[in-house]
């Protein structure tokens, strides 16, 4: 079997996203990375791309059309291409998610969206139910068309491999989109159940002075958004809008920060399927830490002011 | 211009999804059902639209049940215009939904198609993008602003790291994002009244589409549970890993 | 399948010679049913036994007629006649496997023996603690021989009963034992007073009474407060309150730590958070090895875990969460935490006891109601027709009506005017302190997403042609009360005519973030807890605020909900200044005139605003124009239309929950003279 991965790059350099999704197309058979941009970074890109572990060709499409990966273009490229392969894998990333359906209904087949796990040419496992729930899927198409979730495989290696670089023909410019213009994330307080980064205080903070003392520099220098538990907001430290928990807000950061949280089942509720969860709390035995990723067992009043001074 | 507006009776985000036992799925008797969150928003998304005077007329369509009559009828009292029930009770994948809507899209001629960007219960995200390829039209995925500008729609997006501002010819297909738009409340009074907006009932035969599935789903089984991490021994090792996390500098 | 994070607390505890079957130990508490009304009780009692506590006790038990407290109504043990009573109650435990407790109690001075007209004992001379003309005696060694031989015949009679836990009790400043305990009642200068030693013969002497007699089958747990909350002149839970049980280790077979009188122990939500006193109540592990349980308004099985496993309790104790949900225990062994009815601190329960009545509980209307209305808590009974009922308004009677008639199998809309559900539930629970209240709220949601058959429709104001035009069977109209604008209440009962409108406010407009400028005057003759709330919100955002009332207390009718002390010492610390016996009598141009409520002498004061926190009008204009028209009403087959909770008549949240539970279980009996409950009728006595 071959297979197509379409790498994502930045400032010529591969992102680790595609790292992950060519350790997924390594399941399947050859691994081709094709790499479409414009300029001298994409001819970068693409010298790393065939620098990587597993990839046995690069294809290169240098053209203006693909400068802001813009789907209407990008998908025609790919389905140029696909006649040779059995398997087209892109990034499940707001490109690799935009551009792949285009894909797949262009050749009419159905993609697999946000696969965790390749249990055979045909079988996969992805979530459902906002990942309530695991679906192994097995897919009578011929070709497949699949979207890699990053965090469940391995990076492949950056260094390694020597592949060849060949130039791809594209169909240039569909003329139905243009870009108009890009914004970095904004920099005041992001909301709560959108923000990429929550930190979050409990009743441990005593006071609604020191719950805004301790928690507001960390969660700026985080730019994260501000959360708190029913205690804390039972108790009057924050208001009602800070809640996060079954009764209050579910949020899924990529990164949730529980200081002073005890870990309550009602609390876990709202932010239980946060990436990655740091836990900083003065009992060892506090249930938060059969949940938290990274935790820090002491005094919040002297771990957090520390954690921001050095951040 | 006429805005096409699909949406999909799903489980009520506020119930907790449970597994069935036996790995065939998620047990979805006596449970409640409502509109796809997102597609909620696009519904609003298309109200405003016609608020502004930038559109004339709101076509909301479902592929469902008998019972996506009820989705469709709170679709109509937040403001649609009129209803159509592509009526099936097997599941439908995204590609035949794409499928449905373009022949759909080829009767109504429809300016913009506005979607949610993935239903709450399979979490696809393929639907609009696949419309947009089988009707060869512009797309502008996760929404969280769109501005008609003439003939283009100007569509701001949620991406990795940011927002990212395309412009699109019309007719084009926007996905919405939550942070769009904050839904109105379909009213009781207003739902009364949706009973006199025109509803129509087709199949996918009328269509001419074929709905086999592509995918079969060999089981369905809980997630692994979370494990616990590491405890760290001190604050700059919690820096270096937040570094690595990419949330820190 | 229980998480197994969770499987510790359903653990077998040994206690003395029997064994509880979990951790779940409901501790005594009153009723206000007691020995009146036994059934009710016992009935109330066998229900937490179903909903899979381990070990369930009663009240507290009078042990004779000279330490009687009527009018509270408790268990009574006086003599054999008296156990067919509490047979009943300790049957009904076991039927699901729970251990029965009886708290035996003698109430020395406490006790007014308004009933039995006996001369109150107590370790000194003491005037009774309530206002009563009464004085106790003090005890002399025969006194002190008498008690040691009731008690001990109380204990045999409990046997007798069934009870496998018979209670010594000395806590809560309430009873004999404790009184002896206790440097502030204990002035004696015998053997039974002076040292700790002394101060707690009659303790270990009752106890080692209760072993002899019952303790060969039964347990005897020992109730004892372990801090009196009154500094070094009382007992603290470092010094005297770890020495006392760190002496009578060898003796009891379970120490019920309690602490302070019944105030602290049942500490409401505005004043405290769950677990308020671990730290006083971990001292009593360090010095004994018996089973130790307490209580701390445990609704988290997280904290239940925590407290086990921090060694500060081996059994959680819980009073008011398992009024709240008898079901408690079952719900964290099924999984169904959701499904968990918390308690919210407001001590409606309490307020039962203090004024006589049977049991209730804001956040479960059958409590009270298991034996004589037959309501369970978790079983509705199925629906009797198709009927689809709409009702109008979301706040606690609406949600209420809502998830019952959905139990039932119906079909329901629910349907409210504004953005949130929950009415005035939403509202008060984000008065100061009152965070906790919102529960009430929080739980229904909860249960609504689970009910496929109810549907929820917001930003919803309906008109009397929306509903008529609606296609429902019967309209159920739960659109709330606003507080009036005009001082009526139980000072004025026409309304005020020098009241100047525009100055004027309402607790309403508080809540709905009226800016107001001080400085304010509140004027409280509603007297439950809404006019000392918003003297504190209004306080809290730094404004001048004088609380006015015609009552001698602040927010006065809160001494039943055990609160009042606490919420004056508040106002007063946050410099709201309180004016007792003293009714608004009229506010214009700035002036505020008060009349003292014994001469009628009036004094005058500079406002900017008052506030009036007086009484309710009903929102009932929609319900009437319904019912005006009933041609109109048969037209469009409606079958009934029924006006519940505040938009029948202004009360409690507890009365609009009930109003709505019982409309949903009852709507289709017919109309009937019948008394709608079971009683129990006084048996005659011999007659010459």
């Amino acid at each position: 079997m071959s297979v197509l991965v379409l790498i994502e790059h930045e400032a010529g350099v591969p992102k680790d996203a595609s790292l992950s999704t060519v350790t997924a197309a390594g399941k399947l058979g050859e691994v081709h990375a094709l790499v479409a941009g414009s300029g001298s970074e994409v001819k970068q890109a693409a010298d790393a791309a065939a620098k990587i572990a597993g990839v046995a060709k690069v294809l290169l499409a240098d053209d203006a059309a693909y400068e802001h990966m813009l789907a209407e273009n990008v998908a025609p490229l790919v389905v140029g291409l696909a006649g040779g392969y059995d398997a087209l894998l892109f990034n499940a990333t707001s490109i690799g998610k935009n551009v792949a359906p285009r894909v797949a209904a262009m050749l009419d087949v159905m993609q697999i969206s946000d696969v965790l796990s390749v249990e055979s040419a045909d079988t996969f496992t992805r979530p459902i139910y906002a990942g309530n729930a695991v679906a192994t899927v097995r897919s009578s198409d011929a070709k497949k068309v699949m979207t890699v979730r990053g965090t469940a495989f391995a990076k492949a290696a950056a260094t390694g491999g020597s592949a060849s670089v060949e130039a791809a023909a594209g169909k240039g410019d569909a003329g139905l989109s243009s870009f108009v213009g890009a914004e970095v994330s904004k920099s005041e307080r992001p909301e709560l159940t959108s923000a990429k980064v929550v930190v979050s205080g409990g009743r441990a903070l005593g006071s609604s002075e020191d719950f805004h003392r301790v928690i507001d520099p960390l969660a700026d220098k985080l730019g994260a958004a501000v959360g708190a538990s029913r205690a804390a907001v039972d108790a009057g430290y924050a208001p009602n809008d800070y809640q996060v928990g079954q009764t209050g807000k579910i949020v899924a950061p990529e990164v949730y920060v529980a200081v002073g949280i005890s870990g309550a089942i009602q609390h876990l509720a709202g932010m239980k399927d946060s990436k990655t969860i740091v836990a900083i709390n003065k009992d060892e035995d506090a249930p938060i830490f059969q949940v938290a990723d990274l935790g820090l067992v002491g005094d919040l009043f002297q771990i957090v002011p520390d954690l921001t001074a050095k951040l | 211009m006429k805005i096409l507006v699909p949406v999909k009776r799903v489980i009520d985000y506020n119930v907790k999804p449970r597994v069935k036992m036996d790995g065939t799925g998620v047990d979805l008797t006596n449970v409640k059902m409502s509109m796809n969150p997102f597609d909620e928003i696009a519904v609003e998304e298309a109200i405003r639209l016609k608020e502004r005077g930038a559109a004339s007329e709101i076509v909301a369509v479902s592929v469902g049940p008998q019972k996506a009559q009820d989705t469709l009828r709170t679709a109509l009292a937040m403001g649609a215009d009129r209803a159509i029930l592509i009526q099936t009770e097997d599941e439908v994948e995204p590609l035949a939904v794409a499928k449905l809507l373009k022949a759909v899209m080829d009767e109504e001629q429809p300016g913009i198609i506005l979607l949610g960007k993935q239903a709450i219960d399979d979490d696809c995200n393929q639907t609009g993008q696949m419309l947009a390829a089988l009707s060869g039209r512009p797309q502008g995925t996760f929404a969280s602003k769109v501005e008609v500008k003439g003939d283009k729609v100007e569509v701001t997006r949620e991406v990795d790291g940011g927002l990212e501002t395309v412009s699109l010819t019309l007719p084009a297909i926007v996905t919405t994002d939550l942070r769009l738009n904050e839904p109105r409340y379909a009213s009781l009074p207003n739902i009364m009244k949706a009973k006199t907006k025109p509803m129509a009932s087709k199949t996918p035969a009328d269509y001419g589409v074929d709905i086999s599935p592509r995918l079969t789903t060999l089981k369905v089984e809980e997630p692994a549970k979370r494990q616990a991490g590491v405890k760290l021994g001190s604050v700059d090792e919690l820096v270096a890993r937040l570094k690595d996390l990419g949330v820190a500098k | 399948m229980t998480n197994s994070r969770y499987e510790i607390l359903f653990e077998p505890v040994r206690i003395g010679p029997v064994t509880a079957k979990n951790r779940f130990y409901q501790v005594p508490h009153c009723n206000g049913m007691g020995h009146r009304a036994p059934s009710g009780m016992a009935g109330m009692r066998r229900m937490k036994a179903e909903g899979g506590w381990g070990v369930i006790c009663t009240e507290v038990c009078e042990i004779h007629p000279s330490a009687d407290i009527s009018p509270h109504s408790e268990a009574r043990l006086w003599d054999d006649r008296d156990i067919p009573a509490l047979a009943r109650a300790a049957d009904g435990i076991h039927e699901f496997g729970a251990l029965a407790g009886v708290e035996l109690g003698h109430h020395g001075f406490r006790a007014q023996n308004r009933t039995t007209r006996e001369i109150p004992i107590g370790p000194s001379a003491h005037a009774v603690a309530s206002y009563d003309p009464v004085q106790s005696r003090a005890m002399d060694k025969g006194d002190i021989r008498n008690l040691r031989r009731w008690h001990k015949a109380a204990a045999l009679r409990a046997k007798r009963a069934g009870f496998d836990l018979i209670y010594v009790y000395a806590a809560h400043g309430l009873v004999t034992p404790m009184q002896f305990l206790s440097r502030k009642y204990n002035q004696r200068t015998d053997e039974y007073g002076g040292s700790l030693e002394n101060r707690a013969r009659l303790l270990r002497e009752l106890i080692e009474d209760t072993k002899e007699a019952v303790g060969d089958t039964c347990a005897v747990p020992v109730r004892i407060c372990i801090d009196e909350l009154i500094g070094p002149d009382g007992i603290c839970a470092s010094e005297e309150g770890k020495d006392v049980i760190e002496m009578l280790s060898g003796h009891a077979d379970l120490w019920d730590v309690t602490v302070g009188d019944w105030s602290d122990d049942s500490l409401p939500s505005r004043f405290g958070p769950e677990a308020a006193y671990e730290e006083l109540v971990a001292h009593v592990k360090t010095v004994t090895g018996k089973p130790v349980v307490g209580v701390g308004r445990f609704t988290s099985p997280d904290t239940m875990v925590a407290q086990v496993r921090r060694g500060v309790l081996d059994l959680v104790g819980a009073a008011r969460p398992s009024i709240a949900d008898p079901f408690l225990p079952n719900k964290i062994r099924d999984d169904r935490l959701d499904d968990i009815r918390e308690c919210i601190g407001c001590n409606i329960c309490a307020a039962s006891d203090n004024t006589y009545t049977p049991i209730r509980c804001t956040q479960n209307p059958t409590m009270g109601e298991e034996w004589r209305r037959g309501w369970h808590p978790e079983i509705m009974p199925q629906r009797e027709s198709e009927d689809r009922i709409l009702i109008v308004g979301a706040g606690p009677a609406g949600l209420e009506c809502a998830v019952t008639l959905g139990k039932r199998g119906y079909q329901v809309a629910l349907a409210d005017a504004g953005d949130e559900l929950g009415g005035r539930v939403a509202r008060e629970s984000r008065l100061p302190g009152l965070s906790e209240w919102g529960r009430v709220r929080e739980y229904r949601m909860s249960q609504l997403h689970q009910l496929p058959d109810v549907s929820v429709f917001l930003a919803s104001m309906m008109t009397a042609e929306d509903i008529l035009e609606a296609e429902f069977d019967r309209i159920v109209l739960a659109t709330g009360s606003s507080w009036r604008r005009d001082g009526v209440a139980r000072w004025h009962r026409n309304p005020m005519d020098r009241l100047q409108a525009e100055r004027v406010f309402t607790p309403d407009d508080v809540m709905d973030g009226l800016a107001i400028e001080g400085p304010i005057v509140v004027f409280d003759d509603d007297h439950y807890y809404m006019g000392g709330a918003i003297a504190e919100k209004l306080r809290d955002q730094g404004l001048d605020v004088t609380l006015a009332t015609p009552a001698p207390l602040a927010s006065a009718w809160t001494v039943n909900t055990l609160e009042q002390a606490r919420i004056q010492a508040r106002l007063l610390r946050k410099g709201v200044k309180i004016l007792t016996s003293r009714a608004l009598t009229g506010f214009t141009d700035g002036v505020a005139t008060l009349a003292c409520a014994f001469t009628g002498e009036e004094i005058r004061a500079d406002f900017n605003a008052a506030v009036l926190a007086t009484s309710r009008a009903a929102n009932d204009q929609l319900y009437r124009e319904l019912i005006a028209d009933e041609a109109r009403l048969k037209a469009a087959n409606i079958k009934s239309v029924t006006a519940i909770g505040d938009s029948l008549a202004p009360g409690t949240i507890a009365q609009a929950v009930f109003g709505g539970h019982r409309y949903a279980r009852e709507f289709e009996k017919p109309m009937s003279d019948d008394v709608p409950f079971n009683r129990e009728i006084s048996e005659l006595g011999p007659w010459p």
